[in-house]
């Protein structure tokens, strides 16, 4: 029933984009940080377009996460039962029988020793 | 075999109640985890840093909601806003760690 589902290689793939991006912005904030420094300014918010870069990898990662995960199930068992063969069913320990008509029929049957 | 029998144990199949939540749980925790270095970077201090938080995940939420729901919550959770709510704190404490790690990381020790 559970059974274990193939990976998406594309999600991964998004997820590496992603987190190259957000790896870029990190970076560029850190050397914002030293030029601010080098230069005795001030820090007043960090320039607009690492922000935006950062927004667009945090947005590409959720994607990128909703994709590699497993798909949902459905919960319903309704909708599993009519997935199931009535074989299967029949089969279940619940319906073994052991007081068939094998006792009566083999009766006098002995076995060779 | 003793007592009555609940309906709801014939009406689900609580395997895959424990497999949805335990996907829904994967992706929200490593959401978190994305969301606390995007706070770091970002150098969020205070209640910013939680309200970025919850932004972000209504933000995955919905993106949950449309991609692996698709749209139709009920089909997948017993109560069909479990899709907005689970995990959401679950993934607060991750999320504090990589918010914390990063912004000393990049603000702190420069």
């Amino acid at each position: 029933m559970a059974v274990q589902q193939a990976p998406s290689h594309l999600g991964r793939l998004v997820c590496l984009f992603a987190f190259l991006l957000l790896l870029h912005s990190g970076y560029s904030t850190f050397e914002h940080l030293s030029y601010l420094k080098a230069i005795d300014g001030h820090e007043s918010g960090l320039p607009q377009d690492i922000v935006i870069e950062l927004m667009a990898s945090v947005a590409i990662f959720g994607l990128g996460i909703v994709m590699v995960a497993d798909d949902f199930k459905e919960i319903l068992m309704e909708t599993e039962m009519a997935k199931q063969t009535i074989e299967s069913l029949d089969a279940r320990p619940s319906f073994y029988g052991f007081s068939h008509r094998g006792r009566a029929v083999f009766r006098n049957v002995s076995f060779k020793k | 075999m003793s007592g009555q029998l609940n309906p709801e144990d014939a009406l689900y199949v609580d395997m895959f109640i424990a497999k949805n939540s335990q996907t829904m749980t994967f992706i929200r925790s490593s959401y978190s985890a994305i969301l606390g270095l995007a706070a770091g970077i970002l150098g969020l201090t205070n209640w910013s840093g939680f309200v970025f938080y919850f932004v972000g995940s209504a933000f995955l939420s919905t993106l949950v909601f449309l991609v692996k729901a698709k749209a139709s919550p009920g089909t997948y959770f017993r109560s069909p806003f479990d899709v907005f709510t689970e995990g959401v704190l679950g993934g607060l404490l991750s999320y504090i760690l990589f918010w914390t790690l990063l912004y000393g990381i990049i603000h702190v020790y420069d």
